[in-house]
């Protein structure tokens, strides 16, 4: 892993919110370079390096934005996988949703995810709620590979 | 009691035995005493008599001599002839006096003695004239003329007088005594036959009186041994009793009917017939081992085993029956007391029939219901995701149009933006608010006590916002505990809140009044507000789902915060109304019951 800034990657079926995103994201100077992908299905072969992603080179996100509902695979059952490899488990995982539904939270918390962000539909609070994530995760947080490695992480070394 | 009463009347009789005799010996010693005395009174007059008899004897003898001395005739001396004889008779006899105590010895000597003076007088003198010659006449004459004979016989009359006066004396006496001892006797008899007549009479009182009380007693026992057999004859339960051989002593009415047999064919014959066959081993051993327990008396049957009966026609039917047992005379006495139940698993099939079907029905409702609420689930999740995306695309394009292009729109334009975007906004809360009051009708109430003050004090802090810029005056006054689900309840309290706080906006400045208060076994939570009020032709209206008393640019809203309030309570098992008059505040009311959590 050369890049030093490392990428975000957009898990969103919905070219709109794409674009609401990605718009939130450069209007409030967030450096990182986004990889947006379409459906669940399609996030995992970016998080598996498979597929279409199979030769894919530019290591771990520093961040994962999940929407919740997608096609093929929902954003839940991404979270239920990543989070059950060893290796992507590390990454954080912010959940992005419409619902406020209480189960998808609970869920999603209960599965690993790092945040919870209802979609607001107020503009102004999406960017607000995006960028504290993206800030926080991307920007000011150091990233967990760089922190001393825990010894049950010690079998499965990273590059 | 029989022992008892026997022992009395035993006493009884022993008493009054006892007196009679008693009496009846005093009657009988005054009786002897009054012989006894007449027996003296009659040695007395004997004697009385032989004296008399003795002077009147030589009396006589002495007039025949001087008649015959005078005379010479023979004739004279006919008296004479049994003379001597009968005064030896009659002095033997006063010897027998003396000794029996009635003469005295030495006057019974000097009448010997005297007598026999007088008798060698006579015989000599007759003797004398009797030899026919004129000289022994007068010799004879002679004798007599000299008084011995004379002297003689005054000496007698001088002793016997005495004796004749002391015999009477004593005869009177004697009959004084006698009179006195028959007074006795008669009083005693008197008295006797009073005391007698009396303890008669008491004893005749007594018996009497333990007659009555045994009538009583005996009546008392056949009214209760009639109704006993009043009530085992008209009792809706057959009873049957059985001796130690299972045979049948009694068998009532009810009995009769159920087991459809008749008294006089049933009476000793043992019990076994009622029983169905394959039952009668067990029955037996039940009845040996209830023997055994001494219990008096206990249901027949046990838990799941039910009891049967055979009828005089074989017909089998369900029975309730309890046995007990009696000892009566050394005897056992087991009695059953049973019921037909026929008609009541009859019911009680039934019953359970209509309870499966009702049961069945339950599940395919539930069921159904269960579909529905899930479909009603998918629905609002599909609502809250699909619905909301384009609306916030919607408002967030706006907004980047109104920034990307803002400057470049006319008046009209800007409008036009602003407008799109109140729109989304509005509608964004009305599908919020929905979806929110179709959860409220899902899921689960927790139970918990929650404090009517802190709901407020949370209240307060979350519309906080609301009270910026203006005066408003809370009167918060007792405030109870309720309970309830907290989350549900804070819902209510910021929903009224919010509403007196909101139709207040104009006023300067705003009461808002809540206070809380136990009636009819109920927590009434009142909130009352000074603000536009509402016309009470629409307070039916107030708490259904969008219903709005106000224009949109008069006072925000959904028309949805009410409804909830209202649903929340319900689902409590409580209700919530209002009462206001235009202008003029409203008064907004809810009531839980109370319930206390078991903590």
């Amino acid at each position: 892993m050369t890049t030093s800034i490392r990428r975000i990657l957009l898990a969103e079926d919905d070219p709109n919110d794409v674009e609401l995103t990605l718009t939130a994201l450069t209007d409030h100077a967030m450096v990182n370079e986004v990889d947006v992908v379409n459906d669940g299905a399609e996030a995992m072969d970016y998080l598996f390096c498979r597929g279409k992603y199979a030769g894919r080179a530019t290591g771990l996100p520093a961040v994962v934005l999940l929407d919740i509902k997608m096609p093929k695979v929902d954003g839940i059952e991404v979270l239920r996988q990543l989070k059950s490899d060893p290796q992507l488990r590390i990454v954080p995982v912010v959940m992005l949703t419409s619902s406020r539904e209480e189960r998808d939270l609970v869920e999603s918390y209960q599965l690993g995810a790092s945040a919870f962000v209802v979609k607001p539909v107020d503009f102004a609070a999406f960017v607000d709620a995006v960028k504290q994530v993206g800030v926080f995760w991307a920007v000011v947080n150091e990233p967990p590979p760089s922190r001393p490695i825990p010894a049950n992480w010690a079998a499965h070394p990273r590059q | 009691m029989a022992r008892e009463a026997s022992t009395k009347f035993i006493s009884l009789f022993g008493g009054v035995a006892l007196v009679t005799v008693a009496g009846v010996a005093l009657v009988w010693w005054a009786g002897v005493r009054v012989t006894r005395i007449n027996e003296q009174i009659a040695q007395r007059e004997d004697s009385e008599t032989r004296l008399i008899e003795l002077q009147n004897t030589l009396t006589d003898a002495e007039t025949a001599q001087r008649g015959f001395l005078l005379t010479q005739d023979e004739q004279y001396l006919a008296p004479y002839a049994g003379v001597p004889g009968r005064t030896h008779e009659l002095l033997a006899r006063l010897d027998g006096d003396v000794q029996a105590g009635l003469v005295r010895k030495d006057d019974n000597d000097a009448l010997h003695r005297l007598s026999e003076q007088k008798l060698a007088e006579l015989d000599s003198t007759i003797q004398l004239a009797r030899q026919g010659t004129e000289e022994s006449a007068q010799a004879a004459r002679a004798r007599v003329r000299d008084n011995t004979g004379k002297r003689i016989m005054d000496d007698i009359r001088a002793r016997i007088a005495p004796l004749l006066h002391d015999e009477r004396q004593s005869q009177r006496d004697l009959a004084r005594r006698r009179d006195e001892a028959t007074i006795v006797r008669t009083i005693t008899a008197i008295a006797g036959a009073v005391v007698t007549l009396a303890f008669l009479a008491w004893a005749y009182l007594r018996i009497r009186q333990d007659i009555a009380q045994r009538l009583d007693a005996e009546k008392e026992l056949e009214q209760g041994r009639q109704r006993l057999a009043g009530i085992v004859g008209s009792t809706m339960d057959a009873i049957i009793s059985v001796d130690e051989q299972q045979n049948v002593v009694l068998f009532n009415k009810a009995a009769e009917r159920v087991f459809r047999c008749s008294v006089k064919d049933v009476m000793g014959m043992p019990l076994e017939r009622f029983i169905p066959e394959r039952y009668r081993n067990v029955h037996h051993e039940h009845v040996r081992r209830f023997s055994e327990t001494g219990m008096t008396s206990r249901a027949m049957g046990s838990g799941a085993m039910n009891l049967s009966g055979v009828r005089a026609d074989g017909e089998e039917f369900p029975i309730d029956a309890s046995i007990s047992q009696v000892q009566i005379g050394g005897q056992k006495l087991y009695t059953v007391i049973l019921r037909d139940i026929t008609d009541r698993k009859k019911t009680e099939e039934q019953l359970r029939q209509f309870q499966a079907e009702l049961e069945q029905r339950v599940q395919e409702r539930t069921v159904e219901l269960a579909a529905a609420n899930q479909e009603l689930e998918a629905f609002g999740y599909t609502v809250s995701h699909d619905l909301r995306a384009p609306l916030r695309h919607v408002t967030s394009f706006v907004d980047l149009l109104d920034k990307h292009a803002g400057s470049v729109l006319d008046e009209k334009g800007k409008r036009y933006v602003r407008t799109i975007s109140e729109a989304g906004r509005r509608m964004a809360n009305l599908i919020d608010d929905l979806l929110m009051l179709s959860r409220l009708g899902r899921v689960t109430l927790s139970q918990a006590q929650v404090s009517l003050r802190q709901l407020v004090d949370d209240a307060m802090i979350q519309l906080a916002p609301e009270m910026v810029d203006r005066r408003v005056e809370w009167k918060i006054g007792e405030l109870q505990e309720v309970c309830g689900d907290p989350v549900l309840l804070r819902n209510v309290m910021i929903n009224l809140l919010g509403n007196a706080l909101k139709y207040s906006r104009g006023r300067d400045p705003a009461i808002i009044e809540v206070q809380s208060h136990e009636e009819d076994g109920q927590i009434v939570c009142m909130v009352r507000d000074n603000g536009v009020g509402f016309d009470m032709r629409f307070a039916d209206k107030l708490f259904g789902v969008f219903q709005r008393l106000h224009r949109a640019d008069e006072f925000e809203g959904t028309g949805v915060g009410l409804a909830s309030v209202r649903r929340i309570v319900q689902r409590h098992g409580g209700k919530a109304w209002a009462e206001s008059e235009l202008d003029r505040g409203a008064t907004f009311y809810f009531a839980l019951p109370v319930r206390r959590t078991r903590s």
